[in-house]
């Protein structure tokens, strides 16, 4: 047994093993893992302005950088699309929102009677009740309508008709309907506030199919 | 001295001074307790939001809801972090997945496998918003990128389970231990930029240069809540308007410097709180408020405590003596595992051994039993679990058994326990 031991002893460390000792040592050097994490936060950081500072901001536009800061943050936001990491801060801006909106569904049943469901809307809500709901607001009176998004609208006719499902009179035809009222701008002292006018836009016409309801 | 040498020696300087500034920033390690602190709003955050979610699980991210599995993988057309791409359809695997989702929440709340929880936590926080982005708001932006910086984050180093555990393996001492800040710094740079992002935004465009961009917004009758009348009149719509874009500018620009920092933090609470009342827009504001801690000095975040510690004394009473046999592994470990629960230092710790001990509680001379923990309290002394439940009032880790100490009155002590008192 000591003999098998001694040998074990002066036998040369394999030159993997080797390897592995060398790159432990370097990854666990103070300098490297510093000099890693400083290449990491820097690329972070650019993303981050990037992704951040609108290209017209004054301080952009000063130094003609507005084309050059768009190319590269369609770049980056590919690259923060994949992991999760896009971000934008227009909150409200650059300019506030101009329109009250809401969304509701005309509902055609087989027999001939209309009746109209309404995205939740949070006026209507309690304030606890709309702090819960407050997904559908932005999904329906921001999202939903636009055109860029039709690809929602089927799903959406499909959703609303099986809420609405009546075995003896089920649902046939569901059309989207998008309402909305400019808001009119600050009234001069003396002048009277000009009244609210609605529009309505019938956006998505869907024929329900037998299987839309299972 | 040779010609040009100074303009040699001065950029190298400057870089020399650069690199020490960058070094002292991200690297002098600090206090990980402010980072801990966000962990555990941050997980709070995430708790609420899954619940406010709860009845819309299936409507949001359902196989039939209204964005149904088959329209969302015809649309995601780029690889992307979300469980949603593999996970067989079928809405009881969606709701197994919140469910996890909820207790990973929890687990990273109180600090429990907390770098696990927390890239679990990112997963699925990246996989809901990845599955459905149509209902998301910058709140929900901003939990994404503040959770992939958690990721790297000590955040279990402090305030945490993990710490309890690694106390107890004796892996960890009683004092927390200081840790790169480098992930801090990025919160607080993160925090910031989402500040001076939305003032660079807000100058691009028109209404809140000319202070009429609060008319718009509380004329926007979807995200009213509580009523403003102050915000019928111009002069003050222009003054408030103009006050948003201050404090955002000073919460991303003047919040580096330090003297300010607080006034400007405080500044920053106010304009979320007066948001919170007025609009709803849900979780933002607190998810804005929660990277505010991340700014908060160590030694401040310590003076503040101390200062509530005194302030709690008077609720909590004397002080309770927790005797420990300084002699056992085992029996020291736990006394430190309780010292770092101790948060309001209403435990004072004993060997058994020690003069004081004694001279505290004579009884002990006598006793030859081999219990990990004795707690002296109300002139007795209290053995095991009664030992726990004895000192359950002080110890938030203990609070849960707090009604066990009102059901056990002196009847149901030990008979060790009357004896000693007597």
């Amino acid at each position: 047994m000591e003999h098998d031991s001694s040998e074990r002893a002066i036998r040369p460390t394999p030159p993997m093993v080797k390897t592995l000792r060398r790159l432990d040592t370097f990854i666990t050097d103070d300098r490297v893992r510093r000099a890693t994490i400083t290449v990491f936060l820097i690329v972070q950081l650019t993303f981050m302005a990037i992704q951040s500072i609108p290209p017209k901001f004054f301080l952009v536009t000063a130094f003609r950088g507005e084309n050059l800061m768009t190319s590269v943050k369609d770049k980056v936001t590919s690259y923060a699309s994949h992991l999760g990491l896009f971000q934008t801060w227009a909150m409200f801006a650059p300019n506030p929102g101009r329109q009250n909106t809401y969304i509701d569904a005309e509902i055609v049943c087989r027999n001939g009677t209309k009746h109209l469901w309404t995205f939740p809307q949070m006026q209507e809500l309690g304030y606890a009740e709309r702090y819960a709901k407050e997904r559908y607001r932005k999904f329906a009176n921001e999202r939903l309508w636009m055109k860029e998004h039709s690809e929602l609208w089927p799903d959406a006719a499909r959703y609303i008709a099986r809420l609405n499902a009546d075995a003896s009179n089920p649902p046939q035809i569901v059309r989207l309907a998008h309402y909305w009222s400019e808001i009119p701008p600050p009234p001069l002292p003396d002048e009277t506030p000009q009244p609210e006018r609605w529009n309505r836009n019938i956006f998505f016409t869907y024929t329900v199919k037998p299987g839309d309801l299972l | 001295m040779k010609p040009g040498f100074m303009s040699r020696v001065a950029p190298a300087r400057a870089w020399k001074a650069l690199l020490y500034s960058w070094n002292d920033f991200f690297f002098t390690p600090q206090s990980p307790t402010p980072v801990a602190l966000y962990r555990i709003l941050y997980g709070l955050l995430i708790v609420a939001d899954l619940a406010l979610l709860h009845g819309d699980w299936l409507t949001w991210y359902g196989a039939h809801g209204l964005v149904s599995i088959d329209a969302f993988r015809k649309m995601s057309g780029y690889v992307s972090l979300n469980l949603f791409l593999i996970m067989p359809p079928g809405d009881l695997w969606v709701r197994a997945f919140f469910w996890v989702f909820l207790l990973f929440a929890v687990f990273l709340t109180v600090g429990f496998l907390s770098r696990f929880s927390s890239w679990a936590v990112f997963l699925c926080l990246s996989s809901i918003q990845r599955r459905n982005w149509y209902i998301l708001h910058s709140g929900d932006t901003l939990l994404l990128v503040m959770g992939f910086l958690l990721l790297f984050a000590p955040a279990g180093a402090a305030i945490s389970i993990d710490r309890l555990l690694r106390i107890w393996r004796g892996k960890d001492g009683v004092d927390v231990q200081p840790c790169s800040p480098w992930v801090q710094r990025m919160m607080q740079i993160q925090t910031a930029m989402l500040y001076f992002s939305t003032f660079c935004w807000k100058t691009v465009g028109s209404d809140w240069v000319n202070g009429t961009a609060l008319y718009y917004t509380t004329r926007l009758v979807e995200f009213q809540r509580f009523p403003v009348p102050i915000l019928e009149n111009g002069l003050v719509i222009k003054l408030a308007t103009w006050s948003t874009l201050v404090v955002e500018f000073a919460m991303g620009v003047l919040v580096w410097v330090r003297k300010l920092r607080y006034w400007i933090l405080l500044l920053g609470v106010c304009l979320h709180l007066s948001i919170e009342y007025s609009m709803n827009i849900p979780l933002f504001q607190w998810t804005a408020m929660a990277g505010y801690v991340t700014f908060v000095d160590p030694a401040d975040l310590s003076r503040a405590w101390a200062w509530l510690r005194r302030y709690l004394a008077r609720w909590f009473g004397d002080t309770v003596d927790v005797i420990y046999d300084g002699a056992s592994v085992g029996s020291s470990r736990l006394a430190n595992v309780l010292r770092a629960a101790d948060i309001f230092g209403r435990l004072k710790f004993i060997d058994r051994h020690s003069s004081e001990a004694r001279a505290a509680w004579p009884v002990l001379a006598g006793w030859q039993g081999k219990t990990n923990l004795l707690v002296g309290a109300h002139g007795a002394l209290h053995e095991g679990f009664h030992g726990l439940i004895a000192i359950s009032r002080l110890v938030p880790l203990l609070w849960w058994l707090t009604p066990a100490s009102l059901a056990s009155g002196p009847r149901r002590q030990p008979l060790w326990a009357i004896k000693a008192a007597k």
